[in-house]
């Protein structure tokens, strides 16, 4: 043979080992024991390295070569799975795997492949597994609390539940429970999620490189998914912890078809602060003043599904919880004035309510091994109502006669939103190389951003008032969008994509075409870099004075006069695994650019009794920009897991007429936050666990100078303010402690689980005011802080059978 | 809603601990404070019309820090004078202020602001940087009084009810953006003893920052009113009026109707919304900055001018007003 010959049936050859037949190979992910689908799970090719991850349904794709294939499958709490198969054309298989809670090591070792492999930036997904080991505050797991210790999301105050992600604001966020958005996720002022633990299955966050199904929101997506029931037998978990408790029962009611999933938690603060509140009221003196309150909050999860067939499932979720605060003062004075003694006794009862509705009904429809669709119709609501009843009697008695003044102050505030609508996601895996997401989705929004009844009944006569700051506003908001994940090369693989949205307010249309791109350039099988770029806009604000769960804080709707907020952000990063994938490790860079912010005006709040629209009380046209570096360092084989996560970041905002038209730090700017988060496995029963956090302090406007304007003899004092956040509070750190004793009984399992929340009794700076004492008739003014929660230990019960 | 803070802070209290700081804050220079009103028609001699100076502090800093004058905090050393300006901002004539010790202020008695009249301010003292104001003395308000009728008794001491109900017309000059303030005050001849009074008014022109703790709906009930020309602006402007009076005998009342300056009426609405607690992270609104228009200090030189009309039964049984 010339060597013309040998060339070209080499190249054959060649060209043949290159060209192999590809075949799909596709199925369901599904816990053994429940028979639910496990969302998240990971399926890989080990001779490729190729891998996926099963979608919201359990459902898998993944294209690998005839031959023989070696397909592993494996998620976060269970025991891996491996298929040895002989592939001459397209394949259905399933995977049932069994939980292995403890054996996370093993669990974990092929998941941060596809951390490298993945086009998308700046996403995280996390298991309960991973973070139910995390101590808490009060011993409560909360999963909001749990993302807050990642990189590039910071908590806000002390202990609440807000959450920041690259210097965006706490409305930023879109929060989707089962695909239905929530609107309030605090209770207790932001001191607890609403998510109960026991009824959330997954948890993804995405912090830049947003989807193309997503929008909405300028910062972050944190999209939960509610937990199933068992399909195979009835099962009940529940907990019970110094504040609060829940119980949890699912199961089939019909096996391998229909469960349902009823969970419950309350808080029984309302029953341990009674006789607290009672010894403040006996201990200190507040003069003419007796106060008392109540206070509970409660959440309820209940889900049904049921599979229609092999290819149809439906499964309905509901959510309700409320906080629910009541309160009375009473006051009894008396005097004597001129020629008449006088006699005061006046009572006022507050009431302060809050909370969501949320339900969804989702359909998941697979019309072949190609095609899959997801339609999800939701309703959620978020209504806040505050009462306050007064009545009081001022008595004058004269020598020759006795008048009387009695006194009516019936307030109502009311505050809601509403929202109700459908969204459909198209998944069609087009070719090998092509996987193309598309849909829409419609939104009605209802906002009724204030409402004000007031009665009063007093001397200056009766009067029956209603007050509404903002009329009801019905927006409409819709986006259509389209993405198409390519593989151009072995190395490089792409995701294009176009989200298209339009919002409708009155007579004021506002839309926009946001280009969602993101780029993944394998150096090798365990490194890469990753580009994205992402635009965002955000139909809604939030008016909020205080970084806390506030109750009163409002969400309003762009207007005519109020446009939307928009942004732009770049990611550029680089992950890594190594070791063996026993570490895996990224570093990411992010810019963001957000336009038409708007805040409350200087000296506006929501509170007290200024009466014009909320629109005259807001300042618009705020820029804000954020950049940050952000580590991100985790262990996930051996005894001893964790991970370090690391930012360095600014964030910067500024308006027109606030700070002097100057640019100044935004309020919760946080130039270094680090956490590190270990748990250690003892044996089988023990592990312990140790979370370090550390975060600059937060930005606050101090007075600088003080001075008098004197008139008539008369002296008042006022500060001059400083320039807007200029001042920084105390470095913030805290070292948690927690141990889970785990025993298998014969009736089940049970968890006693003790921890310590802040060990070495850190005084973190919760505010700071300012407070005039006298001392010798001189007055002096001393800058207070005020800490929050010192060293506290808990105690937690678990079970489960 | 304040009271409610109770409650709240009962819980915040038994979860938090407080501890004493040691803030940090930059050493500012100290500067002259000057609270000064120029009243139209008034000689400067410390009732309506008066210059204080008194000097700012750290924010920090003791009150023993500011300088006293006797027990009051007013500096008594300090070089005052006032320019009447004409239109190109020449100085027409000056006048230097004294110390008076009776109201602790700076005087000139020879001086009587006039209405639509400027006026500058120049303080001097030593160890501060000097200060300088310019403020435009408003002309007087035109208004009138229609459809006046009297409902009670000026004389009976035990009624405290509805007193009066009239029409305040208010010619507002179209050349001119004008701030004003409204009351009403009763009086006692021959027991020197002089009430404000509380009114009602039911009109936008009064839902207003300045008087939101007296608005109920559209209502504003209070004594000391303010409004704007913003939604009639050079027209003639009706206001229905239900005065009411207080508790005691008096024999007359009159209506005051103020014309402030701008500078004033900014003033006056930037210090009302000053929040001194506006780092409580609860109830908290962004601390603003009092608007002066004093350079190199604090405080204000405003001007304003009074219009007052009389209704005295007693020497006017027919029910005439005069200017007062």
């Amino acid at each position: 043979m010339n060597l013309f010959r040998k060339i070209f049936v080499l190249f054959l050859i060649t060209q043949s080992s290159f060209s192999q037949e590809l075949h799909e190979i596709s199925g369901y992910v599904i816990d053994f024991e429940t028979g639910t689908p496990l969302v998240g799970a990971n399926v890989i090719d080990s001779d490729s390295g190729m891998g996926v991850t099963s979608n919201y349904n359990g459902y898998y794709s993944i294209n690998v070569n005839q031959g023989s294939v070696v397909l592993i499958c494996s998620f976060i709490g269970y025991t891996m799975d491996t298929l040895f198969l002989e592939i001459q054309t397209d394949l259905n298989r399933d995977f049932e795997l069994k939980t292995n809670a403890y054996n996370l090591s093993e669990v974990t070792v092929e998941d941060n492949r596809l951390n490298i492999e993945s086009t998308r930036t700046s996403v995280i997904s996390i298991s309960k597994e991973e973070i139910k080991n995390v101590p808490q505050l009060f011993g409560e797991m909360d999963l909001i609390k749990a993302i807050q210790l990642l990189p590039g999301i910071q908590s806000g105050n002390e202990g609440t539940s807000g959450f920041y992600v690259r210097g965006g604001g706490p409305d930023q966020n879109l929060i989707l429970l089962d695909g239905a958005p929530v609107y309030n996720t605090s209770h207790l002022l932001g001191f607890f999620s609403t998510f109960n633990e026991q009824a959330v299955s997954d948890i993804e966050i995405i912090k830049g490189g947003f989807p193309a199904e997503y929008g909405g929101r300028l910062s972050s997506i944190l999209d939960i998914t509610g937990k199933e029931g068992n399909m195979k037998e009835w099962k009940v978990n529940g907990g019970l912890g110094i504040i609060s408790g829940s119980l949890s029962v699912d199961g089939p009611i019909k096996k391998d078809t229909t469960s349902v999933l009823l969970s419950v938690r309350r808080t029984w603060i309302d029953q341990v602060s009674k006789p607290l509140l009672s010894l403040v009221q006996n201990s200190f003196d507040f003069g003419s003043l007796e106060a008392g309150g109540n206070y509970y909050f409660y959440d309820l999860n209940f889900k049904l599904v049921h599979k229609l067939s092999q290819k149809d499932q439906i499964n309905f979720s509901f959510y309700s919880g409320s906080d629910n605060f009541s309160g009375m003062v009473t006051e009894e004075e008396e005097g004597v004035d001129d020629d008449y003694n006088w006699y005061y006794n006046g009572s006022t009862n507050y009431g302060l309510l809050w909370g969501n509705i949320i339900s969804s009904l989702n359909w998941r429809h697979l019309f072949n091994d190609h095609l899959f669709l997801n339609t999800t119709l939701f309703y959620s609501q978020y209504a806040f109502e505050n009462k306050i009843l007064s009545n009081s009697d001022w008595i004058e008695e004269y020598p020759t006669e006795t008048s009387n003044y009695p006194s009516l102050y019936d307030y109502t505030y009311e505050s809601a939103i509403e929202d109700l609508g459908i969204r459909l996601n198209f998944i069609y895996d087009f070719k090998p190389k092509h996987q193309l997401n598309f849909g829409g989705s419609y939104i009605k929004h209802h906002f009724s951003p204030s409402f004000i009844d007031l009665i009063t009944d007093n001397d200056d006569g009766y009067s029956d008032t209603t007050m509404v700051f903002s009329n009801v506003k019905r927006p409409d908001e819709a986006f259509v969008y389209f993405e198409d994940q390519y593989t151009i090369t072995d190395r490089l693989t792409s995701s294009l994509g176009l989200h298209y949205s339009i919002y409708h307010e009155s007579s004021q249309f506002y839309n926009s075409l946001q280009p969602r791109v993101s780029f993944r350039y394998l150096l090798n099988e365990n490194s890469s870099i990753k580009l994205s770029y992402a635009t965002m806009q955000q139909n809604i604000h939030l008016l909020t004075n205080s970084s806390y769960g506030l109750p009163n804080d409002i969400w309003v709707p762009a207007t005519r006069d109020v446009p939307p907020q928009y942004s732009q952000q770049f990611v550029a990063g680089y992950n890594k695994s190594f070791n063996e994938n026993a570490f895996e490790g990224s570093v990411e860079f992010y810019y963001k650019k957000m336009d038409d912010l708007i805040t409350y005006a200087e000296g506006s709040n929501i509170l007290g009794t200024d009466f014009s629209s909320w629109e005259d009380r807001v300042e618009m046209n705020g820029l804000g920009k954020s950049y940050g570096l952000e580590l991100f360092l985790k262990k996930n084989k051996g005894k001893l897991t964790g991970w370090v996560g690391y930012t360095l970041s600014r964030s910067i905002r500024q308006f027109d007429r606030i700070n002097l038209g100057r640019e100044y730090p935004y309020k919760f700017d946080r130039p270094h936050d680090l956490s590190v988060v270990s748990s250690y496995k003892l044996n089988e029963g023990t592990i312990f666990s140790l979370t370090w956090v550390y975060g600059s302090g937060n930005t606050i406007t101090l007075p600088k100078e003080q001075y008098l304007l004197v008139s008539s003899g008369d002296a008042q004092q006022y500060y001059e303010y400083g320039a807007r956040n200029s001042y920084r509070m105390q470095a913030y750190h805290r070292l948690d402690f927690g141990v889970n004793f785990v025993k298998q009984k014969q009736w089940g399992e049970r968890t006693w689980t003790v921890s310590i929340y802040n060990v070495y009794n850190r005084r973190n700076p919760f505010f700071i005011y300012f407070e005039d004492f006298i001392d010798n008739n001189v007055e002096y003014v001393e800058a207070k802080q005020v800490s929050l929660f010192p060293i506290i230990p808990t105690v937690r019960y678990g079970f489960k059978f | 809603m304040k009271r409610l803070s109770i409650l709240l802070c009962t819980f915040l209290f038994i979860a938090s601990c407080e501890e004493s700081l040691n803030v940090k804050i930059p050493v500012e220079n100290s500067k002259l404070s000057v609270t000064s009103y120029l009243h139209a028609d008034d000689y400067f001699d410390g009732q309506n019309s008066s210059v204080y100076v008194s000097n700012s502090i750290s924010a920090l800093a003791s009150t023993d820090s500011y300088v006293y004058t006797d027990s009051i905090p007013v500096i008594n050393n300090a070089t005052v004078s006032i320019y009447e300006t004409n239109a190109l901002q020449e100085n027409v004539a000056s006048y230097l202020l004294e110390f008076d010790y009776d109201c602790y202020c700076y005087i000139n008695t020879e001086l009587s602001p006039k209405q639509n009249t400027t006026y500058k301010l120049e303080v001097e003292a030593d160890g501060y940087p000097n200060v300088y104001a310019v403020d435009k003395v408003p002309a007087k308000p035109s208004y009138e009084i229609t459809n006046f009728e009297l409902l009670g008794y000026l004389d009976k001491k035990s009624y405290d009810g509805e007193l009066s109900q009239f029409n305040l017309v208010v010619n507002d000059d179209p050349n001119a953006q004008n701030f004003y303030q409204l009351k009403i005050y009763i009086v006692n001849t021959s027991g020197s003893k002089v009430r404000s009074c509380y009114y009602s008014i039911s009109d936008p022109s009064f839902l207003n920052s300045l008087n939101n703790n007296h608005v109920s709906g559209d209502n504003y009930t209070g004594r000391n009113g303010y409004f704007t020309d913003e939604l009639f602006n050079g027209t003639s402007k009706s206001f229905f009026i239900q005065h009411f009076k207080p508790k005691g005998v008096f024999d007359h009342f009159y209506i005051e109707l103020r014309a402030l300056s701008k500078d004033l009426y900014e003033f006056n609405e930037t210090k009302k919304e000053q929040n001194r607690d506006s780092n409580n992270p609860l109830f908290v609104s962004e601390p603003i900055f009092l608007d002066s228009n004093v350079e190199n200090g604090y405080g204000i030189f405003g001007g304003k001018s009074a219009s007052n009309k009389a209704y005295i039964p007693t020497y006017f049984p027919n029910n005439g007003w005069l200017l007062y």
